[in-house]
């Protein structure tokens, strides 16, 4: 059995903070989700770089600067340890085959500089759709929400629910993702990475990953780096084939440590022990790399089907049916995310509030915010409401396009105003009473009152905060009698103030 | 087989139950009353003079029996707002129940916000827990069998959370509040939160649903907390204005008689409220309060 050696600890280093970020997006525990995500909230390159742009926090700044001194240093340990997008490439590499002859290509200093130019454009547009599928930690989220997620919560609902499981009490029914667009999209995302992984390495990093590009250029000048001792080398060529990101060449007996992601698999396999990671400096320059054909589209990916935009069914012995449909002419973004302009610029669809939010409101939008804006979450009221007493998705959005807000700060924010179709509502057109509207809703800005022996709904919007339990609650099908339009500018809405009511304590009783 | 037992045993129970009641009109104002009320007590003291007026827990719970605990846990709401049933009546319940030789007493309701933030902030669980009963959730639709529901024109099947089903005793814990759309919740909208499709009732008549689904099992007792009562804007509540310290609580076998009793304490008549008449009317439960064998005890 051999020691382990640098590979072996890189590989157990990365395995546990993968752990750590991979349950963030799994875990939907009010306390626990929270922690983890603050674990890495300041480890991610592309957030962070979104964050400084776009709200200066002196935190974030830091971060990012630690980052490149800790590159300047040691290489890209950031591709190696803390990527998480890289890790699962590395998981997925190993899946497919234990030892893997890659054929991984030596980039040309052109494609590294275009994806910095891009990140550097993106951020001074403030338009960040190419940040939202070349940011590695997004792709990240949304395979392990849209694929693990989906996957985990179903089979766990489905367990919980029957018979044998919950008389043992084992298994309890947790919040998670319908099966919809986002699993068939992580799903494909998924299968070209493993693909890839398999023939070429990390062809992602150095290829797509705009954090992997600024980063090679930083690492072009680290201290330490991976070397080949020209003497005792033995020109075997094996470092070479097993190298992930193409950049070792063993005829010159170079590696580009720009490129390299520190795996360290070299050092693992080289049998003359001619392979060191140290401060040792062979400046020798290397020659342009001769050939970089390959390119390959990630964007084909992109596109996944929309399975179900309005959901609905028709069960039991329904009486009536709504007949006016309804048309929402805003999605209704986050509470904390205070406009669109905000959002939309910087998030990143990651989907760790997706995976979060405790009553499942928040999920991929498709089309609703714009093509262009795909994957960035919207409160969907067919799937839930937003919880009155609840902040979460605040505290954990990595890139502050959901930015914190206090609990009673978000208990007076209109994310968006209901609106009340009469024509639709059983109580108008069934002469029945209802009131599950007015049950559900948390301000009081929908109530029912007496009128002609029934209990009619009544809107008043000063009240509304749009956290579309009304919409959510409303049984009517297929189209309900009451949603939320979303406001692109989040507003202060008043608080319903009442006397108290006055009691007269008998001791009598009333019958 | 399970369902056959419980089949079996409910049609035992439903014959036992009549056999009772045709001997205390025999009997007229005999041993066991038809209502207890009792006032000006905390809730779990209330509910010690109650029970023991009824001849103690020991009559409703037998040993080895499994008992499930319906309360009203709908509300992502702290006790104050007296919009979940009171969690220290929960747990004295628990305990007479388990006193009484229970095998097993669990706690589940059908939340309407999300179920862990219900069952932790009305303190339900943590008072379940101390007490020695179980929590179990309602939120997933496997829990849930379908189940006709012979008198119904409205609503003629219904799911179920199998906890009813399986059970030998059913108490039935509703918190007495206003409702917005109907009037006022007691004990029998109390048992919307044992079904799944919830919906359906309020597109399809909630007042005849909800009448039509008490035909399918009654509780074996109704304990109603009227302690801190919600008096406008249920089922939630906006805030601690809401509600009026009436320190009242009320038991029944019948639903139809504790929910007219708790209506009055409303300040409602059983004839506001059309679930009551219907549900009279189909033979649930007696409305006639004033023919009926009532106890009321003051703390």
């Amino acid at each position: 059995m051999k020691k382990p050696g640098l590979r072996q600890y890189r590989s157990f280093a990365a395995l546990i903070f993968f752990i750590f970020v991979f349950a963030a997006f799994i875990v939907t525990d009010e306390t626990i989700s929270p922690l983890l995500a603050n674990i890495f909230k300041y480890s991610q390159i592309i957030p962070l770089v979104i964050t400084v742009s776009t709200g200066f926090t002196l935190l974030s700044l830091i971060a990012i600067l630690l980052i490149l001194l800790m590159t300047i240093i040691f290489g890209r340990v950031y591709c190696s340890v803390l990527c998480p997008f890289g890790i699962l490439q590395d998981i997925l590499g190993r899946i497919r085959k234990k030892k893997i002859k890659y054929r991984a290509r030596r980039v040309k200093i052109i494609i590294p500089s275009l994806l910095v130019a891009l990140l550097i454009f993106s951020v001074l547009i403030k338009e960040n759709i190419a940040l939202v599928f070349l940011d590695p930690f997004s792709n990240f989220g949304r395979i392990i929400s849209g694929v693990f997620l989906t996957l985990i919560s179903n089979s766990v609902n489905l367990t919980a629910g029957s018979g044998i499981m919950n008389k043992l009490n084992i298994v309890e029914p947790m919040t998670g993702r319908e099966l919809s667009f986002m699993f068939i999209y992580g799903t494909v995302t998924l299968g070209f990475l493993y693909y890839f992984v398999g023939k070429n390495g990390r062809l992602f990093c150095n290829y797509l990953c705009p954090a992997g590009a600024a980063l090679a250029f930083v690492s072009k000048f680290s201290k330490f780096r991976v070397s080949i001792d020209q003497h005792s080398c033995i020109g075997c060529g094996a470092c070479e084939k097993f190298c992930k990101s193409g950049c070792i060449d063993t005829k010159q007996k170079q590696i580009d440590n720009s490129q390299c992601v520190l795996c360290f698999n070299c050092i693992d396999i080289c049998p003359s022990e001619s392979i060191k990671y140290s401060t040792s400096i062979t400046t020798k320059s290397i020659p342009a790399p001769d050939e970089s054909r390959r390119n390959f589209l990630f964007s084909a990916a992109l596109f996944g089907i929309n399975l179900s935009p309005e959901q609905f069914r028709l069960a039991g012995i329904d009486t009536l049916r709504s007949k006016i449909p309804v048309y929402r002419e805003f999605a209704v973004c986050p509470p904390g995310s205070l406009s669109y302009d905000n959002f939309l610029e910087k998030c990143t669809a990651c989907q760790l509030c997706v995976s979060a939010c405790p009553t499942g409101v928040l999920d991929a939008s498709f089309s609703d915010y714009g093509f262009q804006n795909i994957f960035k979450p919207r409160l969907d009221f067919a799937k839930s409401y937003c919880n009155f007493d609840c902040v979460l998705c605040s505290e954990i959005c990595p890139t502050g396009a959901i930015m914190p807000i206090r609990d009673e700060v978000k208990k007076l924010t209109r994310l968006g105003k209901a609106v009340l179709i009469e024509k639709n509502c059983v109580v108008f057109t069934d002469k029945k009473d209802c009131g599950a509207c007015a049950e559900h809703c948390p301000t009081k800005a929908v109530r029912m009152v007496d009128k002609d022996g029934l209990r009619v709904p009544v809107l008043d919007n000063r009240y509304c905060i749009g956290c579309g339990a009304c919409e959510y609650a409303c049984p009517t099908k297929p189209y309900k009698s009451i949603y939320v339009d979303g406001l692109i500018r989040h507003e202060s809405a008043e608080k319903l103030k009442e006397e108290k009511i006055r009691h007269i304590q008998t001791d009598d009783f009333p019958f | 087989m399970r369902r056959r037992d419980f089949i079996y045993t409910s049609v035992l129970a439903g014959a036992a139950l009549s056999t009772i009641g045709l001997s205390r009109t025999v009997l007229a104002g005999g041993e066991i009353p038809d209502l207890v009320a009792v006032r000006n007590g905390d809730p779990d003291i209330m509910f010690e003079k109650a029970i023991a007026e009824l001849g103690g827990m020991k009559k409703f719970v037998r040993p080895n029996q499994r008992v499930v605990i319906k309360p009203n846990i709908g509300w992502d709401v702290s006790p104050e707002r007296a919009a979940n049933t009171n969690p220290r009546l929960v747990a004295r319940i628990i305990k007479h129940c388990l006193d009484a030789g229970a095998k097993e007493v669990v706690v589940f309701d059908n939340t309407c916000d999300n179920w862990k933030k219900c069952y932790s902030n009305s303190l339900i669980e943590k008072y379940v827990n101390d007490a020695g009963g179980k929590m179990v959730p309602g939120n997933s639709e496997g829990y849930y069998q379908t189940v006709k529901i012979p008198a119904g024109s409205r609503i003629k099947d219904a799911k179920v959370h199998e906890l009813i089903l399986d059970s030998d005793v059913f108490i039935n814990v509703p918190i007495l509040k206003s409702h917005g759309g109907a009037r006022l919740t007691v004990s029998m909208k109390n048992l919307m939160g044992i079904v799944w499709d919830r919906g359906y009732w309020h597109r399809n008549d909630l007042h005849t649903c909800i009448a039509e689904f008490s035909t399918f099992r009654k509780p074996d007792l109704n304990i109603v907390d009227a302690w801190n009562v919600m008096q406008r804007n249920g089922p939630r509540g906006l805030s601690e204005a809401d509600t009026v310290m009436m320190k009242s609580l009320l038991i029944s076998r019948d639903m139809v008689t504790a929910d007219t009793a708790a209506a009055k304490l409303l300040g409602f008549e059983a004839a506001d409220v059309r679930y009551i008449e219907e549900a009279a009317k189909l033979g649930v439960g007696r409305k006639d309060l004033e023919k009926l064998n009532i106890r009321k005890i003051i703390v």
